[in-house]
């Protein structure tokens, strides 16, 4: 963390919106990017991202600087998006038909075009359990240390290896044939 | 090397699949080692194709906006609960002090012998018993110690004083119009 961050925080803490503002613009694209990939909707995304920060404006007096302020906010952006996905399959459940999203619909920038090995990695990903899912989203893409994400998600670093370690093998079977 | 060890470690960097000279090493005598770290190397590669659509400056603009809107709603809620409290509050305090204690009759917070129940040694059962004055009759215990007295002289009401535990003493002279017997 560094003087800036340090400083926003405090200012932000002690009710400043424009500390607060500046902290949002700094960490938008990170949230962002880990609730698209665990949503895999956008606007679902979108409404988690703002989900996230207006959680993280009522607790950030209650914010220990014991953690990094980054592992802070992935923690609410990381229980948020679990919950859409809980959420998500309660409803697919439901008999009325009242299922918002049943399958997600990822646009992705994709370098090779959108190819079916894209679609294949995104289903693949998609498929994985939810909490292997944001092991996997948070050390493969976001490229956290085992340590930060076990601090994330308050699990101990070796469950949190296993988890990534499954997810891995998981893609890796159901991927064998596309490459 | 332990080939278990090391696939499990090259599995775990994934995102970032490096390997050492040591390792590189004893890649060029394992074939089954070798084809882990292919497999995981074409995997990476795979992963790494797709990336997600950058957030644009519209979409944030939305998120901002409604994250505004939802932040002013929920300060305005706080002051104005807050605002509510230092013009209402003494009032409202006021208040519930009055009814509690027309209902309870007492004040909160301040013990009231007179209306906890306590325990007491009896000499009769020779244990500890609550000690509960609603089964007392007034009217009968005055005209029982008045009985007693007027049977054995003045005087005799130490008699009954002896006889009686310190919270019935108390009640006694508390609650009954005795006059001078006790």
């Amino acid at each position: 963390m560094d003087r800036e961050e340090q400083a926003l925080i405090s200012l932000a803490k002690a009710g400043d919106r424009r500390a607060f503002d500046k902290l949002v613009a700094r960490y938008k694209d990170k949230m962002f990017a880990l609730t698209y990939r665990m949503t895999g909707d956008r606007e679902e995304a979108l409404d988690v991202l703002q989900e996230t920060f207006f959680a993280a404006f009522r607790a950030i007096r209650g914010f220990r600087e014991e953690a990094s302020f980054s592992s802070w906010l992935y923690r609410i952006a990381a229980n948020k998006s679990l919950n859409v996905i809980k959420r998500r399959k309660i409803l697919s459940f439901l008999p009325f038909g009242t299922s918002p999203k049943d399958e997600p619909v990822y646009n992705m920038a994709d370098a090779v075009g959108q190819s079916e090995l894209s679609d294949k990695i995104q289903e693949s990903i998609n498929e994985l359990p939810p909490k292997q899912k944001l092991v996997f989203n948070l050390r493969f893409y976001d490229q956290l240390s085992f340590v930060e994400i076990a601090e994330i998600l308050d699990k101990g670093e070796s469950t949190v290896k296993t988890n990534y370690q499954k997810a891995v093998e998981k893609l890796q079977k159901k991927l064998e044939a596309y490459r | 090397m332990d080939c278990n060890f090391f696939k499990e470690s090259l599995t775990h960097r994934l995102g970032a699949l490096t390997v050492n000279a040591e390792e590189q090493a004893h890649l060029e005598k394992c074939a089954e080692c070798r084809r882990w770290y292919e497999s995981l190397r074409s995997l990476e590669s795979s992963l790494n194709k797709v990336i997600p659509e950058p957030l644009t400056a519209s979409e944030f603009a939305v998120v901002q906006d409604k994250l505004d809107t939802k932040i002013n709603r929920y300060l305005n809620r706080a002051t104005g609960f807050y605002q509510l409290m230092v013009r209402y509050g003494v009032a409202v305090s006021a208040v519930f002090m009055l009814v509690f204690i027309s209902i309870f009759s007492r004040i909160p917070g301040v013990e009231n012998n007179a209306m906890t129940p306590e325990f007491y040694y009896s000499s009769y059962t020779g244990e500890i018993e609550l000690f509960d004055d609603s089964w007392i009759d007034d009217q009968y215990v005055t005209e029982a110690v008045g009985d007693f007295v007027h049977s054995n002289g003045i005087g005799s009401s130490d008699l009954v004083i002896d006889e009686l535990s310190p919270e019935e003493l108390r009640y006694l002279e508390n609650n009954i119009e005795l006059g001078g017997l006790l």
